[in-house]
């Protein structure tokens, strides 16, 4: 029984790592779409869940979030980030509750009798979506209260929100395609093995 | 990548370096809430005065420091121009078009946000360029030690930092050599358009997590065979201890935080 909690311990710290280098090595974090760049981070969050369950996912999204909180202050990712990431409910929030659909909507969807690429997919577009979309209304939700904005020392009005939301769009669908792809290839053979780790 | 010092670490022989890490981590956080909280600009003479003073004690030399945040001006600019133009109308309008809008609140503001992220971001390079990721690490931990109370398991996540930190550079170089391996095998990396890009990238991750797995398995069958158990009933290799340096360092920067919080206008 320890076997498994230990190993568990351990993959979480891996993966922990990998988050580390993708935050460190830009190209294995992101790509550049002119100013702005979709990210590559999330797909390890998915991959999280999926192949470990929704308290892994949970833990590494937790920590990409945490990532997120301390770098907008520290060593922004983006020109945006200063502005709207420094709030830890927009930073740490939805990267928490991503990893926590990844993996709750896989098992559902393993409980249902669905194939494991189908259960995968699923839950792969639903955690990007939910990421995106949560960060998009919690800027749009904080900048419309002036008490907040000036906290942040940003006086946020209408277009900003609106230049921020059109980022954000136009970032959030690529990355949804690309982590419903991508995340099945990466998360099923280490779910096979987990499966069979566990059994 | 190789321009960035942010998160690196210099090793020099310092009264900054020999510090407390928990102690440097402490003032690092106090220090980021006082920027936020300092608004005119006596108080921010008295921050670019404490900051100057730290980098200069610390034996780095201020051209190295300048050229090192260079990279992370241009982010910080592309905020402020944001704001610049974007402000709501206050004060005396110089310029105005259609939803752009320069106004002297704006410029005030947008000043603020310049000089802050700048402080934050000289004070949290210099943490980093004076203590070592495991001092980090070992002093995150303990000062995680009062949220045992609300039964976080704080020697289980200390534990999984110390792992993740000493994992980097490994799993660096592993990614490097398989991007190796798939170039001679014909990948190209980086170019193309946005699905080319990602699409490359599918050869080198699949690997990168198969191979942290692997590892995984390996680590934790070898903690094991040395008696890995749990995290809570252990004792330690590596102790801090609260030396004399470290309260004269405290107690410096706090004359520094009273007279910021004096001459604030409230």
């Amino acid at each position: 029984m320890t076997r498994h909690k230990t190993f568990r311990l351990v993959v979480d710290a891996l993966l922990m790592a990998i988050i580390l280098l993708q935050n460190i090595i830009p190209f294995l974090g992101y790509i550049p779409l002119g100013p702005f760049s979709m990210t590559l981070i999330g797909l390890t969050v998915i991959v999280a869940g999926t192949a470990l369950g929704p308290k892994d996912g949970m833990v590494i999204g937790g920590f990409w979030g945490l990532i997120t909180f301390v770098r907008a202050f520290t060593w922004p990712s983006s020109p945006v980030a200063p502005l709207i990431f420094t709030n830890p409910l927009i930073s740490i929030l939805p990267r928490l509750l991503m990893g926590l659909v990844a993996g709750g909507l896989y098992t559902w969807g393993r409980h249902r009798q669905w194939s494991q690429r189908r259960a995968m997919q699923v839950a792969a577009g639903c955690a990007a979506l939910v990421n995106t979309l949560l960060v998009l209304g919690l800027v749009f939700f904080f900048y419309q209260t002036p008490a907040v904005a000036t906290a942040f020392g940003a006086k946020g009005n209408q277009t900003l929100g609106y230049v921020l939301m059109i980022s954000l769009l136009t970032n959030g669908i690529p990355e949804l395609i690309l982590d419903v792809l991508v995340a099945p290839l990466i998360a099923r053979p280490l779910r096979n093995r987990w499966d069979r780790l566990k059994a | 990548m190789s321009k960035f010092i942010f998160g690196r670490y210099l090793p020099l022989n310092s009264v900054v370096h020999r510090l407390d890490p928990r102690a440097k981590l402490m003032l690092s956080f106090c220090y980021i809430i006082l920027v936020f909280l300092a608004n005119n600009p006596l108080s921010y003479v008295i921050l670019i005065a404490l900051t100057v003073g730290s980098i200069l004690a610390s034996k780095i030399s201020l051209g190295f420091f300048l050229r090192g945040i260079r990279p992370l001006l241009w982010l910080i600019v592309f905020t402020v121009v944001l704001q610049l133009l974007f402000s709501p109308v206050g004060g005396h309008t110089y310029f105005h078009w259609a939803f752009i809008n320069i106004s002297q609140f704006g410029v005030i503001n947008a000043g603020y946000i310049f000089i802050r992220f700048l402080l934050i971001i000289m004070m949290s390079t210099l943490l980093t360029l004076s203590t070592q990721p495991l001092d980090i690490a070992t002093g995150l931990a303990s000062l995680m030690k009062p949220l045992r109370w609300l039964h976080v398991p704080v020697d289980t996540l200390a534990m999984m930092l110390s792992i993740a930190l000493r994992f980097v550079p490994t799993l660096m170089d592993e990614a490097t050599k398989i991007m190796n391996a798939q170039r001679a095998r014909g990948v190209d990396f980086g170019e193309g358009g946005l699905f080319k890009q990602a699409k490359a990238l599918i050869p080198l991750l699949v690997p990168l997590f198969m191979s942290a797995f692997n590892r995984a398995e390996d680590l934790s069958t070898a903690m094991e065979a040395r008696g890995y158990q749990d995290s809570e009933h252990r004792s330690q290799y590596r102790i801090l201890t609260w030396q004399k340096r470290d309260t004269v360092t405290w107690i410096l920067f706090l004359i520094g935080f009273a007279a910021i919080l004096a001459c604030r206008r409230w």
